[in-house]
């Protein structure tokens, strides 16, 4: 299986404040690539045509925060997508997804 | 009209045969078709459907978005779910498990190492139809979080297209079936006794995330018949350029 990178906090506050400010970088990052951001949530373009689709779905988070078996919480890094590779991560750290906190149930 | 072959949809109809034009299809997800994507540099919020349900495959948080416009299958655009990064969509409706499954789907399956699924349970659901593969990559018909009903005899091979397509039934008269290229890979008459209706396109209860690229996926709410089932299965191999082999 692939790696994944997720950033791991001691607390669900510290892992919130970190989420808050990659989804503020993340979004500026895409505004300034052309994406229309409205309510802290992103436009998608249609793949067709390349328009904004405002009737669709929004993006209105990077990731959603979990709580490990360790009772830590983390959610996926940002440095998993090229395309946020120099986002900053503030108060988590940063680690490969273990196997055992993934569910796997074979059902 | 009614189309008995893709011979038949081929003369003539060339350009007008779709899905669609057989009865119930309750969703068509078709990755080849851009229009039918809304995309964020490349990560998709929204897979629409276009069986005319409206029921639309979505996902609002970007970390979980599938891939477009990176991979294809046989030249032709794919959507790219990825197991490490948790990749999935949900279904604006549940499809209904009443008058049972046939599905069908055109990917590629890569070798995660962990059970993936294609279709299954959004959230905590369970007890609804889950297609899925296991780690040796045999497809298997799934009722999600309880029973495995069927698992077929042969794998599929890492990174080597194929259709997969499946049907399933469950009350008086149960049957399930799994096919690799219209090729039988097992089948029985165990009832899968579904209590729910399925709604999630890359997993199942937040786990099972698939590893894949796929082309389409083709939702009818019935077990169609052989030659029904043979007609779109030529449509797909040859909008695919796969290989099929009737029924």
């Amino acid at each position: 299986m692939d790696e994944s990178l997720i950033v791991e906090f001691s607390s669900v506050t510290d892992a919130q404040t970190s989420l808050d400010s990659i989804n503020a970088q993340i979004l500026q990052l895409l505004q300034g690539d052309g994406y229309t951001v409205i309510d802290n949530a992103v436009i998608g373009k249609n793949a067709a045509t390349g328009q904004d689709d405002p009737t669709a779905v929004k993006t209105s988070t990077w990731a959603i925060i979990q709580q490990s078996p360790d009772n830590t919480f983390y959610f996926s890094s940002p440095h998993n997508d090229l395309r946020f590779e120099n986002v900053t991560i503030i108060n988590g750290v940063e680690k490969t997804l273990l196997l055992a906190w993934q569910q796997t149930d074979d059902v | 009209m009614r189309l008995t072959s893709f011979q038949d949809m081929d003369i003539g109809q060339r350009g007008f045969f779709s899905p669609v034009q057989i009865p119930n299809c309750a969703l068509w997800l078709d990755a080849a078709d851009a229009s039918t994507i809304t995309q964020v540099a490349g990560s998709v919020s929204q897979w629409n459907d276009k069986s005319g349900n409206v029921n639309n495959a979505t996902q609002g948080t970007g970390a979980n978005q599938p891939v477009t416009g990176s991979l294809t299958i046989n030249s032709l655009n794919a959507m790219y779910f990825q197991s490490a990064n948790s990749r999935f969509m949900t279904l604006t409706s549940r499809i209904s498990r009443t008058g049972g499954y046939t599905i069908f789907s055109p990917l590629t399956v890569g070798n995660s190492g962990a059970t993936t699924a294609l279709t299954g349970m959004s959230g905590s659901g369970t007890a609804g139809f889950s297609l899925s593969f296991n780690t040796t990559l045999n497809p298997r018909i799934v009722k999600a979080g309880v029973s495995v009903p069927l698992v077929g005899t042969n794998p599929l091979s890492a990174s080597t297209p194929a259709i997969v397509s499946a049907i399933t039934s469950f009350g008086a008269s149960p049957q399930n079936a799994l096919y690799t290229n219209g090729v039988a890979n097992g089948s029985n008459t165990t009832d899968p006794a579904y209590t729910a209706d399925f709604n999630s396109i890359g997993n199942t209860a937040s786990t099972q995330y698939l590893d894949a690229r796929v082309g389409e996926i083709i939702v009818y709410t019935r077990i169609l018949s052989v030659q029904e089932h043979d007609l779109i299965g030529s449509y797909l191999a040859a909008k695919w350029g796969m290989s099929w082999t009737n029924l």
